[in-house]
């Protein structure tokens, strides 16, 4: 049990990779998780784009609209001022401004009365006008409404109108959310969390598997133990050993960080459906295994190791779709996509946290996804094995390469 | 010193090692997101969305909303789109996309077959309209796609805006009725095809024959305002160029591969350093002073960071054909600046006593990666939490250095001016005089009882 007892040793010699790594990142994945929808997802939910309402007129009519738009948006502040409104474009303070110009309430009121042209409002959106379509369609509805009762003659003032268009906005379609199986879905920062756990994992289980494996992989140390007592299947069982526990300690860690923080919001969802997600988390922190034990055949040094394991976690987690959605994305990304184990860890997710029933056809996707992980864990472990046996010939490494004589000698 | 300068410089050239930070990290990850997001700026903009009405005896009851759902799945006619997607009211149609219609609707015959295309999410919701006429939305659980609640948002503000739409009839008829003495009865379907409509049930009341006349007109005319609203909001561009959802990611990644240079910085220092390294043992016995070694030793690793950060930005900026707003020479100038708060930043870390390497790299990745998650380089979710920070803690935005860095180029993008600019250019330089003094501090008090 040395050679175990060592790698392990050697995984512990490492303060600063486990708490930046280990405990810092999946910190990180906490914040993400808290930053997402926090409420039942049984309960219908709109999204509440930032909206900035920039006065000028300080009429009845665009007073009002504040108070129609509060029910609806976030209202943010932000200065009247040209470089403040390009500041909260470029840094989305609000995706949707509404800038009011003087004069604007009197000539809504001629509009109505005289059949005047419409007013006209300046609006301000950032990059995703997807989110301001909302906002835009309020602000029209609102102004409609109180101009239609101005000039229909249901009201006679201003602040009449504006009274009646709140009565009339306050009105609201009814909305639920199906609900098609006995539990209720998996709440959303547990499985934001989840998702971006996987990067966690790479970076950690891929940078301290690395490190420990390639202190083996030194041409000396690997001399030493080539002529130890112990046997190179043994010794290898007890590394692999070793390493195992390290990844399952990460997988633990990320589980137990995951439920102390959100297991409060899990309390009505099946445990079947967690049991599947940690499934997939476990599955995944092999193939993090396998890309420690790659990169620990491919080079010895600490900065490559920790600098490959970083652009494989940040790479995977892009191209699976982790961080952005990979509807948003091209197809092209898509295809691609399925090529990465991230694709499959986060499809597993996406699909457990929707299950209604737990048929085998409707877990056969998810099972079909873990395999899939653990295949890939395969394949790049057995890469790893076909790089470390090249390597162990090689004449730098000390193998029998090494042994060759010069020509003409 | 100009011998120090060249060999150190050298030697980190050399350092194969630092240089997968400096250089191959931002190429490689430049390049996966050009790959990914080149497209992604649609992905932003209104698109039709598809919609499952129950088809059932209700729906074909309720004869305006029928009118309604078959004018939101035609393409306008009239009426250019504006940028939020919604067309202009001016013509026959509602709201519509950019490419087409605001609604793609699709008809099944029960609520059965309804939840049926829910349940396998083909949709993200379906209408159904029940014995009074009212429409109701009804959505899958939220997905783990966040553009799936603004989806579903869209779809709500159709059924709202035609019910708002009914309550404004009803209360324009009830004050008509009290004028006229009479309450006229709203006819089912009477608004244009434009959208929002009252709905036969609700609004429906029963009129007494007399003052026909001036019922009539006020339906008439009612109708007519109603089915043809007015559009009172245009889009104005503040900004220099157009907002992009891409170009922050490219910002981030640069604002992250700066401080990745700062490896480069604090290989240099612990390289100077007698209790770290041979090499920093071998050199304090030299006879070169001590901050001769240690001022080339910097600008040499500034020099090397500024070149591979510039390549970086090269091959985005040309390569990718990413925009920088098309001021070049000052996102050059940001750049220097940039690797010089890193080349100080790395310059602080390695000088930290009574630490290895391995643990000062450590410590250095770990912040880069914080610095950039609350910059917002993770995706959609880090993005958000970057702007929440940046609206509701700008104090800490202003000392995370990647987010500084990548506001050099948000200014260049974004502001008509060069004064936030070269705010934050002063703001980076501020901070490298920090870091250096406190690192001067730091080496300054190291003595060796034994190397």
């Amino acid at each position: 049990m040395q050679v175990f007892k060592t790698t392990l040793r050697i995984v512990l010699r490492h303060p600063t990779y486990l708490i930046v790594y280990v405990v810092l990142i999946s910190s990180f994945a906490v914040f993400m998780g808290l930053s997402l929808y926090s409420g039942t997802p049984t309960e219908f939910t709109q999204d509440r784009p930032a909206v900035a309402i920039i006065d000028r007129d300080r009429s009845e009519i665009t007073q009002g609209l504040a108070d129609v738009l509060s029910e609806h948006v976030t209202l943010v502040e932000v200065e009247d001022s040209r470089a403040a409104l390009q500041e909260a474009s470029a840094k989305s303070f609000a995706v949707y401004m509404v800038i009011l110009p003087e004069g604007f309430g009197e000539g809504l009121v001629a509009s109505a009365r005289d059949g005047k042209p419409a007013p006209q409002a300046e609006t301000v959106l950032s990059y995703a006008s997807v989110s301001a379509y909302s906002a835009d369609a309020l602000v029209n509805e609102y102004l409609n409404t109180a101009r239609v009762h101005l000039a229909m003659g249901s009201a006679k003032t201003p602040a009449e109108a504006v009274a009646l268009a709140r009565a009339d906005m306050a009105h609201e379609a009814p909305a639920s959310v199906a609900a098609f199986g006995a539990s209720s879905p998996l709440s959303q920062q547990w499985v934001g969390y989840m998702l971006f756990s996987s990067y966690t994992a790479v970076i950690s289980v891929g940078t301290l598997v690395g490190l420990s494996l390639a202190s083996f992989n030194r041409t000396e140390t690997r001399r030493r133990n080539l002529v130890a007592p112990l046997g190179p299947s043994a010794m290898g069982l007890q590394t692999a050993a070793a390493c195992v526990i390290a990844a399952v300690a990460v997988g633990i860690w990320i589980t137990g960080l995951g439920l102390a923080v959100f297991g409060g919001s899990l309390g009505t969802a099946d445990a079947r459906m967690l049991v599947l997600v940690l499934a997939a988390l476990f599955a995944y922190c092999f193939v993090a295994l396998a890309i420690g034990f790659l990169l620990s055949q491919l080079t010895r040094s600490e900065l490559a190791i920790n600098a490959a394991a970083n652009i494989s976690g940040l790479v995977m987690a892009f191209l699976g779709g982790v961080w952005v959605p990979l509807s948003i994305l091209g197809e092209g990304v898509i295809a691609v996509g399925h090529f990465v184990p991230s694709f499959y860890y986060a499809d597993t997710i996406s699909r457990a946290s929707a299950l209604q029933s737990y048929r085998l056809s409707d877990l056969a996707p998810l099972l079909g996804n873990i395999g899939i992980i653990l295949l890939f864990a395969l394949a790049i472990f057995v890469v790893g094995l076909v790089a470390g046996r090249v390597r162990a010939q090689s004449a730098d490494a000390g193998g029998s390469a090494a042994a060759e004589r010069p020509q003409g000698a | 010193m100009t011998n120090t300068f060249t060999y150190t410089l050298l030697a980190l050239v050399r350092e194969r090692d630092a240089l997968i930070w400096a250089l191959a990290f931002p190429l490689v990850l430049a390049t996966l997101f050009f790959a990914m997001f080149s497209g992604i700026d649609s992905s932003y903009r209104l698109k039709t969305v598809p919609i499952v009405v129950v088809d059932d005896a209700h729906y074909r009851d309720a004869a305006a909303f029928v009118s309604l759902m078959r004018v939101l799945s035609e393409p306008a006619e009239t009426g250019a789109p504006t940028s939020t997607g919604a067309a202009a009211h001016d013509g026959a149609h509602g709201p519509s996309t950019d490419a087409g219609p605001l609604l793609d609707v699709r008809l099944v015959a029960s609520t059965e077959e309804a939840d049926a295309l829910l349940k396998s999410r083909d949709v993200v919701g379906y209408y159904v309209v029940d014995a009074s006429g009212t429409p109701r939305l009804v959505v899958s659980a939220v997905g783990l796609d966040i553009t799936e609640e603004v989806t579903r948002t869209i779809l709500k503000t159709v059924i709202d805006n035609y019910l708002r739409s009914a309550a404004t009839a009803e209360t324009v008829m009830a004050k008509t009725a009290q004028g006229i003495g009479a309450a006229p009865a709203w006819p089912a379907g009477a608004a244009g095809p434009a959208g929002p409509a009252a709905p036969a049930g609700p609004a429906g009341a029963a009129a007494p024959a007399a003052p026909a006349a001036a019922a009539a007109a006020t339906i008439a005319e009612l109708s007519e305002t109603l089915a043809h609203p007015l559009q009172f909001t245009k889009e104005l561009r503040v900004t220099a160029n157009d907002a992009s959802g891409s170009v922050r990611y490219y910002y981030a990644l640069l604002g992250f591969a700066a401080l990745m240079t700062a490896q480069v910085g604090m290989l240099t220092v612990v390289r100077t350093q007698a209790n770290l390294s041979p090499l920093g043992a071998r050199r304090a016995l030299g006879g070169t002073n001590r901050s001769v070694t240690l001022v080339a030793g910097l600008l040499a690793s500034w020099l090397l960071s500024f070149v591979c950060i510039l390549i970086a930005y090269c091959y985005i900026r040309f390569a990718l054909g990413v925009s920088f707003g098309g001021r070049d020479p000052a996102c050059v100038l940001g750049l220097a600046a940039a690797t010089l708060m890193a080349t100080s930043f790395g310059t602080l870390i390695g000088a930290i006593p009574r630490m290895t390497l391995g643990a000062k790299g450590g410590i250095l990745i770990g912040i880069t990666c914080l610095a950039s998650l609350f910059a917002g380089l993770y995706g959609t979710p880090a993005q958000r939490l970057s702007d929440w920070l940046s609206r509701e803690a700008p104090a800490f935005q202003q000392i995370n250095p990647v987010q500084q860095v990548s506001t050099l180029f948000y200014t260049l993008y974004y502001y008509d001016g060069y004064e936030a600019f070269f705010s934050t250019v002063g703001a980076l330089l501020v901070f490298s005089a920090a870091c250096l003094a406190l690192a001067a501090v730091l080496m300054g008090r190291q003595r060796y009882a034994s190397v």
